[in-house]
């Protein structure tokens, strides 16, 4: 039996995985009012008491193995930015090895620079172009910031060496 | 999440299994999941992550 750690950051966990729910409500995974509930969780704050560990099982299994692999007993917001935003890519280049025709480029968490906030949007430019993102997870941002994005969300702002590290996999990728 | 396999485990060698992807082997970690030959399993960057049923 595969045994998780308990996620000590849930909204930070949330605020990557909740923009993979489109594509598991699409596959029958996930039931569309669960995932508008796990969204007012993060966007508003509101109390709840989802497994998140049940419904996003991928995700909770390997941030627990790497959890495990750092000597933690719990999956904290290091273990979360590394498996979003680093472990990602070195899945998708181990996919891409044993089915290449599957183009999955939108399932990975790019960095992208701020280029304009309005009210209900934030366009971003990332190593994929510009483009807007929905806002719900994020605040006081502005022209400039490095973010993080997935899929047609901000996660979050991001420090500078996570955005070297992420523009590095690519030039290497 | 969308990059995870599903594949058949051929053969166990301690905390590694050869899996099979549809005709595309590769040996992978399964030291944090045991898995037995014939095991239906999800795979997701070379580890083992579930034991799928129908397995």
């Amino acid at each position: 039996m595969f045994r998780v750690l308990p996620i000590k950051d849930k909204e930070l966990f949330l605020r990557y995985a909740i923009p993979c729910g489109g594509v598991l409500v699409r596959r029958g995974e996930l039931r569309e009012e669960l995932l508008r509930r796990l969204n007012r969780w993060v966007r508003d704050g509101e109390e709840t008491d989802l497994p998140v560990g049940n419904i996003f099982k991928v995700a909770t299994r390997m941030c627990t193995i790497l959890a495990k692999r750092l000597g933690k007993n719990e999956i904290d917001a290091e273990v979360i930015r590394r498996y979003f935003l680093i472990e990602h890519e070195k899945a998708l280049r181990w996919r891409k090895e044993i089915k290449p025709d599957l183009n999955v480029k939108e399932c990975l968490v790019y960095p992208g620079r701020i280029l304009k906030v309005s009210y209900d949007k934030i366009l971003v430019k990332t190593p994929l172009g510009e483009k807007f993102f929905r806002k719900d997870f994020v605040g006081n941002l502005k022209r400039n910031d490095w973010v993080s994005v997935h899929y047609d969300y901000v996660a979050e702002k991001i420090k500078t060496s996570y955005v070297n590290r992420m523009l590095k996999r690519g030039r290497n990728g | 999440m969308c990059l995870a396999l599903e594949g058949r485990v051929l053969e166990v060698k301690g905390k590694e299994a050869l899996v099979d992807f549809g005709g595309v082997r590769r040996k992978v970690n399964s030291e944090f999941l045991k898995v037995r030959k014939g095991d239906k399993v999800l795979v997701f960057n070379n580890f083992v992550i579930e034991r799928l049923q129908g397995g």
